[in-house]
């Protein structure tokens, strides 16, 4: 569903990715996992076209993000680390929009459905953005991409600023969306998560992929240990375990 | 701590390119203007010394002639410009600086420069009173709109109180360092003026045109004072840069742009420009009394002569005729002269009020008392020229009256150049700026007002200023 | 994804969008308070040229009847030159008597500006002597308050030229950019819907509304001030002004567009758009305007007075030579015997009207033709700013520009001329038989023609239209590249 082939991207002398090669496939949750500045968030952003690769492809559902971007973000849903929305407009009204923007037009129970699909409270439907937490929008983010109904979802640090109740109910919906057939790459810090949720994990380090883990081989302890062993020594050679 | 600051500030604008380039086409554009205006004022007075010598000349050699004759052919008074002109214009080019005085009534505008000109003078003429009120200010906005806005964005406002700075300090240190930035354009300029006005004066007003100049430079100050900190007391309020700006020029663009012209015109709703009604009412009422006065004149010299036609009189009563038209014309010309008058000082009270909400309103009518160009100082100087065409036409009825006796064909009176002579060239007496700014006190406080409310409000402001 | 169902999506932030509907009404407000004292303006041009044409008429009525009263009723023949030049079955009487006056009538549109209107007289008296008040030295537009013309009238173009493109930068300095700022830009770009598009239709939405919106309201005024639309010069006229004003504003969205385009934060396009204000409707026509002074100086008009006086002086010599005994201004206060020589006193007068007018002539015509190099200098450097390309066709198309004056002032030179040629003859044989009363010389004034006006409003709407659409390619093309910062 997700491909990068020698994805690279170079910003005049500095390398934010150096030639990753990934596939992630329908129903897999595929997590990136890495310091600040390892060339995470420069992976979707190519995915989603907002910057062209120096080198390589980047492919969603077959298409080369590069020569159809239109087709491929028809194919992508995006929840940024941070969700913004119209501070004028209610929940219920920000998902209309993006949802009408993505092609879909849903009737008010269906985009309420979506929204209760997500964990956000009733009441709040009909409420500003402006009156909502960062998890708050986070679940309207989650509900845009949910209604979206793409077969690929790209999330950059949900659960990041998150409380650990709204993390937890955000990996469930995570799993369910992979269980119902969706390709899900997640760049993240929380390896506790990781493990929950991930079907398999990339440690990424200075734009380079260094390994790719299948998560239900270990416990988080594990995982820790090998993000830490990378993290540790010179990315000269790469590790699969 | 506030000089810290100052410095801190100054040093930051002076880094900025942007803030470098603005000052510089500044310069330019002043030293553009005021060499233009330098110029054009050397014409006017060269022009108006050699046309006001010129006509007083062909006054004086006259042929003998009918002194009424004389008088019909009058005279030009011409107004000097002041030095101070080449900053602030004001109305000169609407109302030009020469009038003609002759017989029966006075004239009042003479060919105004603005009618030889294209619509293109619309625009304003970018002289230095144009360029201070309208883009200096818009530069105190862009030196200082950031000044908290930027740094509660960058997070720098936070960490420099929690160093125990106190806002009103950082409000002081603010104010100074960019009054200084300002400066660089300022101080260049209004040492100009000083020297213009040093220069270019004629001895007997040397002493008053610097004082003009220098309360000229005081009033510019305090205007854009004014802008500066109230630009730091939206910064202050304003949780965003941008946000800051976009308030600030509106404000800009209303106070200095619109509403200038907007009360004016509202004035002319509330009382109207005088029509050609009161053109009518003004010659139907100046002959009414004229000619009463006359026939009072004349049943009293009938009656005192015991004689009911002019034909019977011992003398020619022209003579007498020419000086009671002229008595029973003067109290419609003086009050229909005041009406007039009277009703554009009315519309210019809404500007003057009006500065209540446009400070550059106030500054417009302050700074074109102080350079003379103003519409009080115009009335003044067309009844200076009144008096002079009343001293001329006294001179020429008198004459009439000592010669009186009756003529044959032929033999007319004729007046003769010792009795041209006796007219003295016109000249116009400046009034000293106590006198030409007396009108506009009013403005000149609301100004004052302004810089006090718009300085206790950035004090306020910053005070109450969230650091988020 | 159709571009029906992206408008509405639109429709629903603009809804939301308070700056905007703030702006457009106050906008709209400006523009009626604009428009009011511009028709202030022109009724009381309009009530006073009615009031002088039915004066007119009805002063050439009467004379009309007392003239045939006085050939029925055989009345005495006057005696000397004063009674003669009341008596209106003379044609010097009539002459003397019969007041015209040459007006310049404001064209349909002229309550939408005030342009140079409010400088020059609208109302000459012309009579067979000279047209009286032309260089306003009697008492024609004395009568305001020059500091009003120094401030210049809020009318509806000035609210045009210098105000809306402030409120269309309030509305659209951060189109893009608020997306941006709000953080909403990464999620809306990950839709399938290219920035351009939208950045398109939600310029296209608002330059749209925010036209209709002023130029409704101001055609609206015009139609309830009572303009005469059924007149197709009228409708064609109105047509171009609005289609001109429209493209003035389209030029300030197409500004706000192609600065949204180029990135960076909304207080950098708040400045940019503001320094491209400054810099097009107040520096470059000021400086175009010190450059025109230096250029083309303003003729001294002292220097004028004098050469005015010294020929009135040259011709009084003449007239003293000519009249002998009669004293020029007052023949009335000549002493003692009051019949004189009338046919030679008329004779005389008319060569000295003659010697006056050659002598002056080359002089005026100086000064005309100064004014049309001014004027075309002007015409040849309006297109450094749209700003002042506008305000040259709205004067034209309003009928309130210099040029229509100078084209006033020559036909009423024209009427005084005619009026010469017509009594001058009739004059030097005069009887008490004065009859031709159809065939006295008429003001006769020629509007532009519309072929003309439509010239001059293509060039000017090219010359709008070209920066704008500049503007907007640089814009698209700016877009165009994926590489957008995000942050």
């Amino acid at each position: 569903m997700l491909e990068a082939h020698n994805l690279t991207m170079h910003y005049q002398r500095h390398c934010a990715l150096d030639g990753l090669n990934l596939k992630v496939e329908a129903g897999e949750v595929f997590c990136l996992l890495g310091a600040n500045g390892a060339g995470k968030t420069t992976t979707i952003n190519l995915f989603l076209n907002f910057i062209t690769p120096t080198a390589g492809q980047a492919k969603v559902d077959g298409v080369d993000v590069t020569l159809d971007p239109n087709a491929a973000r028809r194919a992508i849903a995006y929840l940024p680390e941070q969700v913004m929305l119209y501070p004028t407009f209610t929940g219920v009204e920000n998902l209309d929009y993006f949802s009408r923007l993505a092609g879909h037009r849903y009737n008010p129970e269906q985009l309420h459905e979506f929204l209760k699909q997500t964990g956000l409270p009733e009441k709040a439907h009909n409420r500003l953005i402006n009156t909502y937490s960062k998890g708050m929008r986070q679940k309207v983010g989650l509900a845009i991409a949910l209604a979206k109904q793409a077969k690929a979802l790209l999330l950059d640090e949900p659960t990041s600023g998150l409380d650990p109740q709204a993390s937890f109910e955000f990996s469930e919906t995570v799993s369910q969306l992979a269980a119902s057939g969706k390709a899900i790459l997640m760049a993240t810090h929380d390896l506790f998560r990781v493990k929950e949720s991930g079907t398999r994990a990339g440690i990424m380090k200075q734009g380079r992929l260094m390994a790719t883990v299948e998560t239900n081989n270990l416990n988080a302890s594990d995982l820790e240990q090998l993000y830490l062993h990378h993290m540790r020594h010179d990315p000269k050679n790469v590790v699969t375990a | 701590m506030i000089l810290t600051i100052a410095k801190q500030e100054f040093r930051g604008l002076c880094r900025d390119g942007r803030y470098r380039l603005t000052v510089g086409l500044l310069l330019v554009l002043i030293l553009a203007s005021t060499a233009f205006g330098w110029a054009n004022y050397h014409d006017l007075i060269e022009q108006a010394e050699h046309a006001a010598e010129h006509d007083y000349q062909r006054w004086r050699n006259q042929d003998p002639t009918h002194p009424h004759n004389a008088a019909h052919y009058g005279n030009y008074a011409f107004k000097t410009p002041r030095p101070l002109a080449i900053i602030d214009g004001g109305i000169e080019p609407y109302i030009g600086a020469s009038l003609y005085y002759g017989a029966h009534q006075p004239s009042e505008v003479a060919f105004p420069p603005a009618q030889d000109a294209t619509a293109l003078q619309r625009f304003g003429d970018l002289g230095v009173g144009d360029v201070a009120r309208a883009l200096l200010p818009l530069l105190a906005i862009l030196l200082s709109f950031g000044a908290f806005a930027s740094e509660r964005e960058q997070g720098t406002l936070r960490q420099l109180l929690s160093l125990g700075v106190k806002p009103s300090s950082l409000l002081w240190g603010k104010a100074l360092g960019i009054a200084s930035a300002l400066a660089v354009v300022l101080i260049p300029a209004g040492l100009f003026g000083l020297a213009v006005a040093f220069a270019l004066s004629p001895a007997e007003y040397r002493l008053d045109e610097i004082e003009r100049a220098g309360l000229l430079g005081l009033t510019y100050t305090l205007y854009l004072g004014i802008f500066l900190f109230l630009s730091l007391a939206i910064s202050a309020r304003c949780r965003t840069a941008r946000s800051a700006l976009t308030i600030l020029l509106v404000f800009w663009v209303v106070t200095v742009f619109a509403l200038p012209r907007g009360l004016l015109d509202l004035g002319a709703r509330f009382y109207p420009s005088p029509s050609s009604d009161f053109e009518k009412a003004y010659s139907a009422d100046m002959n009414k009394e004229t000619e009463a006065h006359v026939d009072k004149v004349f049943k009293k010299v009938f009656a005192q002569y015991k004689v009911s036609k002019e034909e019977e009189l011992p003398f020619d009563i022209t003579a007498l005729y020419m000086k009671a038209s002229d008595e029973g014309s003067l109290p419609a010309i003086d009050r229909y002269f005041n009406k007039r008058f009277d009703i554009y000082q009315s519309q210019n009270r809404f500007l003057e009020w009006g500065a209540l909400l446009s400070p550059a309103a106030g500054l417009t009518l302050v700074s074109m008392a102080l350079t003379g160009n103003d519409l009080e100082q115009h009335r003044d100087f067309v009844q200076q020229v009144e008096t002079q065409r009343r001293n001329m036409n006294n001179l020429m009825t008198d004459y009439m009256l000592q010669h009186q006796e009756k003529r044959k064909e032929g033999d007319e009176l004729k007046g003769n150049p010792a009795l041209w002579g006796k007219l003295p060239p016109f000249v116009y007496h400046q009034p000293s700026w106590e006198v030409a700014l007396k009108p506009y006190y009013i403005a000149l406080c609301i100004l004052g007002l302004w810089f006090l409310m718009t300085l206790l409000y950035a004090r306020r402001s910053v005070t109450q200023a969230s650091l988020f | 994804m159709k571009t029906l169902d992206l408008m509405s999506l639109e429709w629903r932030l603009l809804r939301r969008d308070r700056a905007f509907w703030l702006t457009t009404l106050a906008a709209v407000s400006i523009l009626v308070y604009g428009f009011s004292n511009g028709h202030l303006w022109m009724r009381g041009q309009t009530v006073r040229i009615t009031e002088q044409v039915l004066q007119d008429q009805q002063g050439f009525k009467e004379l009309h009847h007392l003239a045939e009263k006085f050939k029925q009723e055989n009345q005495v023949l006057p005696q000397g030159l004063e009674q003669r030049e009341g008596d209106p079955r003379y044609a010097l009487g009539f002459a003397a008597n019969h007041h015209q006056y040459d007006c310049r009538r404001p064209r349909p549109l002229a309550s939408l500006a005030v342009g140079q209107s409010d400088l020059t007289s609208y109302c000459l008296p012309v009579t067979v002597w000279g047209v009286e008040g032309r260089e306003d030295e009697g008492n024609s537009t004395g009568l305001e308050n020059p500091l009003r013309l120094l401030l210049g009238r809020f009318d509806a173009a000035f609210a045009i030229i210098l105000l809306m493109p402030i409120c269309i930068l309030v509305i659209s300095y951060d189109l893009l950019s608020r997306e941006r700022e709000l953080g909403t830009l990464p999620l809306l770009l990950s839709q399938p819907v290219t920035l351009r598009r939208l950045l398109k239709l939600r310029f296209g939405l608002r330059i749209a509304l925010f036209i209709a919106f002023c130029l409704l309201a101001l055609a609206l005024c015009l139609a309830y001030s009572g303009a005469n639309f059924t007149d197709p010069r009228t409708l064609v006229e109105a047509a171009l002004w609005l289609v001109i004003t429209a493209t003035y504003l389209l030029f300030w969205f197409a500004c706000a567009f192609w600065v949204n385009c180029r990135g960076g934060t909304s207080a950098e396009h708040v400045l940019q758009l503001a320094g491209l204000w400054l810099l097009l409707v107040v520096i470059m026509p000021g400086c175009l305007n010190l450059a025109l002074k230096q250029i083309y100086p303003s003729l001294s008009r002292m220097d004028y007075i004098d050469k005015v006086r010294g020929t009135s002086v040259a011709v009084e010599k003449k007239k003293s030579a000519l009249l002998g005994k009669y004293l020029g201004d007052h023949p009335d206060l000549v002493a003692g015997n009051k019949k004189v020589n009338t046919d030679d006193y008329i004779q005389s007068r008319i060569l000295i009207a003659d010697e006056t007018e050659r002598t002056l002539a080359p002089i005026k015509s100086n000064f005309r033709q100064h004014y049309a190099k001014q004027q075309a200098f002007v015409e040849d450097f309006r297109f450094i700013s749209p700003a002042v390309t506008y305000q040259h066709i709205a004067n034209i198309l309003t009928g309130q520009d210099g040029p229509r004056h100078q084209r006033f002032l020559d036909a009423a030179e024209a009427h005084h001329q005619a009026l010469r040629a017509f009594y001058f003859p009739l004059f030097n044989e005069d009887g008490p038989n004065f009859g031709a009363y159809d065939a006295i010389p008429t003001f006769n004034f020629k509007e532009q023609t519309l072929t003309l006006m439509v010239k001059a409003t293509s060039t000017a709407l090219l010359g709008i239209l070209i920066p704008s659409v500049i503007c907007f390619i640089i814009g698209m093309r700016r877009l165009q590249k994926p590489l957008f910062e995000l942050g």
